[in-house]
């Protein structure tokens, strides 16, 4: 009986195994497109043309996470890029954006797999070094789409070759956020907050300096301080609850991203003080558009995701066709700030990068 | 009775109640803001979704047991919800908000069933089964969500738990009454007598006769319903059903029960240490925010309060 | 005498070894990739931080605690050895001292479980958040970097293998050795198995329990060192999550019980290899992180429910042979 019972509990697990696998295998390719040298979708002027693909690249996309659509819209990004140019990517990423060594390992065992070229993304500066180094002496070249920044230095201290690297600022996120905050409380500022994600975390820290920097320059904002929300929705709220209570006079909140956003404003809401202090996301998430558009989140600043990993895929076909300029090694993707008086617009302009903006 | 009962009442609580009262007395002191109605508002809201999870955590640490599914049983709730919500026509009236928090409540107790039929009937020690399952209904949570942010809920399921009866804030009414039914539990039905006796001695349970599958499973089940009733709580509360909500609830939750002096090899619980637990720990949060302490220094002072709360509470029941 | 040795040995431990045998072919068979020396050296390679943390935490569970704050410990060490490094500290003299702050973490929760009879689960949960807030205050949020070669290449360098494989070798023999063949093995097991009767004989059951603890610690600074070696940068959210779970989670599929009175350290081992390899198959699959969490989580409970039938039958024979 036990003996029957431990049996199918192990058929259980290989079927359970089985039926990703199958999806995964019938999923049908894209039928081989002839793309004739096109020019590059949103960079035309600097990276230029596109060569056509001499063969099917395999090309491995390493992201931080999957959980939200940040990370699934750039995963969009990849495979949009894969549709156009005809080229095999396969997509992986870390269970939590805290599992720096899985991320290391992830990269590993995409290494065992012999693809063309690899994009990463790093969770933090270093944690993938050591892989990036085996990558290198096995001559894959490499992309590093957004996040950590693997400096020059580092790059040589390691002895890793980074061909290409795509990126979004951090810092500069919370700059705009704060910068268009600022903006609007005008000559007469105030108390102004910030709830930061989870210490320690690049994203996290970057944005905090971000801020830190930009609200030095107004000196009319008076910064109160800054708390840890660790990305977490209720954190930010019961944060934002407690010290809307200590400084009455607050007139302002920066989110680490949209999350902790929205949570400030569900205590802000709660609190009643709607009218009295502005709070901005970052990120551009759907809910944070919806709140955007109903005026609540006051802005929110995008993070070109889309648009990096499919500029990423871009170059990944010129370095590997030999086409690729070593002008454009460094490519910083453009920011703006999203509030009220545009957010119409900028959703009907981007509305195939952001899969969320659909439904508006 | 209550006579004899009042002096170990206060003497096993003692240092939970002077410590809560001497945080109190100091935030006061050093904060203008302590002392304010909104402030224990916000005190209230805050402790509301540990405390109900607890009083679930308080019966199954009494019973022997321990239970790490409960923050991803908050999530999954949430998300399988907030899809229910989402999806069905006609999801904004008043029996289709209901319905969907039936299932909730439903997927929640099921959850908890299911930790118990595998401790119970396939014998796997409680951790590991619950560590199981909290991977597998995390992974449940981020695959039905497709790891994203619902949002969009109908308003009547919104206003459920958010906005106020007689001044006091409904997810806080929702945690009394279920503290007060579990004090009920706990000290009063044959369900709580027997967790203590199972969790006390098991072995002698059973050979007295009684059915402990049946009990350990209700206790699995009660604990699985509240942590949904929670999950309903806080997606109410915030107006969105995230994948990654409650990561850590679990720990929060166990340490209330610990620090108000449950015994965590079980047979002796307390509901009211519990409460008086979540209290302390929330305090402690909420003074650390109106504080201004830095962020960094948050963690350490909440470890260095529950340490601190527990070695008291020893030496109290020695 | 030889094959009946092995016989019993295999039947011990076939749920496990079955398991794994079982997951590696599956996998080896539907991925061209999968059985490559590569590979199969990376799964050694990413077992190492499990199994270390893991032969730490055989005698804490042997002695029926459980110790939470080794991934948090994994941390702050790292953190602090960096700093003394930086600071210009020989690289030996800054691991002796990453290893004694390993072992006063260790002492610390010892000596509160052993002299407040305090619950192992709630203390090392307290010691969690107080350690990783250390972490977080002196690394002041920041990765730090810049290490001597010497070190990193000691702990993670490459002699044919990487030399973690080497140096978590050595500590699992060691760990063997301790756990079958030293008062102090037989010790930890008798206190979980019954405490009173360890005291009735005589065991110094606090120094034991405190020891156990320090030894704990030290394996984690240990495995900070390979940690911080392996991403040449001390993080201060090293060990957050997954790290210390597995490291519960690798000796529970092995058999080791959480009541305590059991070492095996074989059992843990391959129950650290199930772990890495269940990973290393899904992302050679590129099964999608979620699918991941879920099959963890399932081989674990399906790990243990195996075990435990294997337990009750064992144990059902024996009240046979007994009646």
């Amino acid at each position: 009986m036990r003996k029957k019972l431990l049996c199918s509990l192990i058929a259980l697990v290989l079927l359970g195994f089985a039926v990703p696998i199958a999806f995964a295998s019938s999923e049908e390719k894209a039928p081989e497109k002839v793309v004739g040298g096109k020019m590059s979708k949103y960079l035309p002027d600097q990276i230029g043309e596109i060569p056509v693909p001499s063969k099917r690249w395999r090309i491995g996309c390493l992201e931080k996470t999957l959980i939200n659509d940040f990370w699934l819209d750039m995963k969009n990004g990849y495979e949009d890029a894969e549709k156009e140019y005809g080229v095999d990517i396969d997509i992986y990423a870390a269970p939590s954006e805290a599992d720096i060594l899985i991320q290391k390992q992830i990269l590993d065992d995409m290494i065992a797999k012999n693809y063309d070229l690899i994009c990463v993304s790093p969770i933090t500066d270093t944690n993938i070094l050591a892989a990036l180094k085996t990558a290198t002496q096995r001559n894959i070249p490499i992309i590093n789409v957004m996040d950590a920044y693997i400096s020059p230095e580092a790059q040589k201290k390691h002895g890793i070759k980074i061909a290409s690297f795509v990126t979004t600022d951090f810092a500069e996120n919370s700059r705009l956020a704060t910068r268009f905050v600022a903006e609007k409380l005008g000559k007469e500022g105030g108390e102004i907050m910030h709830i930061m994600g989870l210490p320690g975390g690049r994203a996290a820290e970057e944005r905090k300096r971000g801020y830190l920097e930009e609200v030095a320059k107004y000196p009319q904002l008076k910064n109160i301080g800054v708390w840890p929300g660790d990305w977490d929705r209720k954190k930010s709220m019961d944060i934002a609850a407690d010290v809307i209570q200590s400084h009455p006079n607050l007139r302002a909140i920066i989110g680490a991203n949209d999350t902790t956003g929205l949570g400030a404003y569900q205590a802000v809401k709660n609190a009643g003080k709607t009218n009295q202090i502005l709070v901005a996301g970052i990120d551009a998430i759907p809910d944070a558009i919806r709140s955007v558009m109903n005026d609540e989140l006051v802005c929110t600043v995008p993070f070109m995701q889309y648009q990096s990993a499919y500029i990423a895929i871009e170059s990944a076909i010129q370095i590997l066709e030999g086409k690729f300029d070593p002008a454009n090694r460094e490519i910083w993707v453009y920011q703006e700030v999203w509030h009220k008086g545009n957010i119409k617009d900028k959703v009907a302009e981007y509305k195939e990068q952001f899969s969320g903006l659909k439904d508006f | 009775m209550f006579a004899r009962s009042r002096s170990p009442f206060f003497h096993s609580y003692l240092g939970l109640i002077g410590a809560v009262v001497a945080i109190s007395v100091y935030l006061s002191i050093a904060s203008p803001y302590f002392l304010k109605v909104a402030n224990f508002v916000n005190i209230g809201n805050q402790i509301a979704i540990n405390l109900i999870i607890a009083v679930g955590m308080t019966l199954i640490i009494t019973s022997g047991g321990i239970d790490l599914s409960v923050g991803s049983n908050v999530a999954l709730t949430g998300i399988l919800v907030a899809l229910f919500y989402l999806k069905m026509p006609a999801s904004s009236t008043v029996p289709m908000v209901i319905l969907g928090m039936i299932l909730g409540l439903a997927t929640g107790t099921a959850i908890g069933i299911i930790n118990g039929l595998i401790i119970n009937t396939l014998g796997v020690p409680p951790f590991i089964a619950t560590l199981g399952t909290m991977g597998v209904m995390r992974g449940l949570a981020l695959i039905a969500s497709n790891g994203r942010v619902l949002y969009g809920m109908p308003k009547g399921f919104e206003s459920t738990f958010a906005g106020f009866i007689g001044g006091i804030p409904k997810p806080v009414i929702v945690a009394v009454v279920i503290a007060i039914i579990g004090v009920f539990i706990l000290g009063r039905t044959t369900l709580g007598r027997y967790a203590k006796a199972i969790g006390g001695n098991e072995r002698c349970v059973r050979v007295c006769g009684i059915n402990i599958e049946r009990h350990k499973i209700t206790i699995y089940a009660i604990g699985g319903c509240l942590a949904s009733i929670s999950g309903l709580a806080l997606t109410s509360m915030m107006n969105a059903a995230e994948p990654i909500a409650g990561n850590f609830y679990e720990l929060d939750a166990i340490a209330v029960v610990v620090m108000g002096g449950t015994n965590l090899m079980g047979g002796k619980g307390t509901m009211i240490g519990t409460i008086l637990g979540a209290l302390l720990l929330g305090i402690v949060r909420n003074g650390l925010n109106i504080m201004k302490v830095p962020a960094n220094y948050h963690q350490l002072l909440v470890g260095i309060i529950i340490l601190v709360a527990v070695i008291i509470g020893s030496k109290r029941s020695r | 005498m030889k094959t009946g040795y092995v016989f019993t040995f295999l039947r011990k431990h076939w749920g496990i070894i079955a398991t794994l045998v079982g997951i590696s072919l599956f996998f080896g068979l539907s991925s061209q990739y999968f059985f490559t020396f590569y590979n199969l050296l990376n799964i050694l390679n990413h077992t190492t931080i499990t199994l270390i943390l893991a032969m730490g935490m055989v005698f804490v569970l042997a002695s029926g605690g459980i110790d939470l704050s080794v991934g948090s410990t994994l941390g702050f060490t790292g953190v602090a050895t960096a700093l003394i490094l930086k600071a210009g500290t020989p690289p030996l003299l800054a691991a002796l001292c990453g290893i004694g702050i390993g072992a006063l973490i260790g002492a610390v929760n010892g000596t509160i479980i052993a002299k407040f009879h305090l619950q192992p689960f709630i203390v090392t949960l307290g010691m969690l958040s107080i350690v990783r807030g250390l972490a977080l205050v002196f690394s002041n949020g920041k990765p730090i970097y810049g290490f001597p070669g010497i070190f990193t290449t000691f702990f993670a360098g490459h002699v044919g293998i990487p030399t973690n494989i080497y140096l978590t070798i050595a500590i699992v023999a060691f760990g063997s050795i301790v756990a079958n063949k030293t008062r102090f093995g037989l010790y930890a097991k008798s206190i979980g198995g019954s405490e009173a009767s360890a005291h009735i004989c005589g065991v110094n059951i606090p120094l034991i329990v405190i020891l156990i603890y320090v030894q704990s610690g030290i394996f984690a600074s240990i495995t900070s060192f390979i940690y911080m070696s392996m991403m040449d940068a001390a993080e201060p959210l090293a060990g957050l999550l997954t790290e210390w779970l597995e490291a519960i989670a690798a000796p529970i599929i092995g058999g080791n019980s959480l009541s305590g009175g059991i070492i095996t350290i074989f059992g843990t081992i391959i129950g650290a290899l199930i772990l890495a390899t269940v990973r290393s198959g899904l992302n050679i699959f590129g099964v999608q992180p979620f699918y991941q969490q879920l099959f963890i989580g399932l081989i674990i409970i399906i790990s243990v429910i195996a075990d435990s039938i294997r337990q009750r039958r064992s144990r059902l024979s024996r009240e046979r042979v007994v009646t």
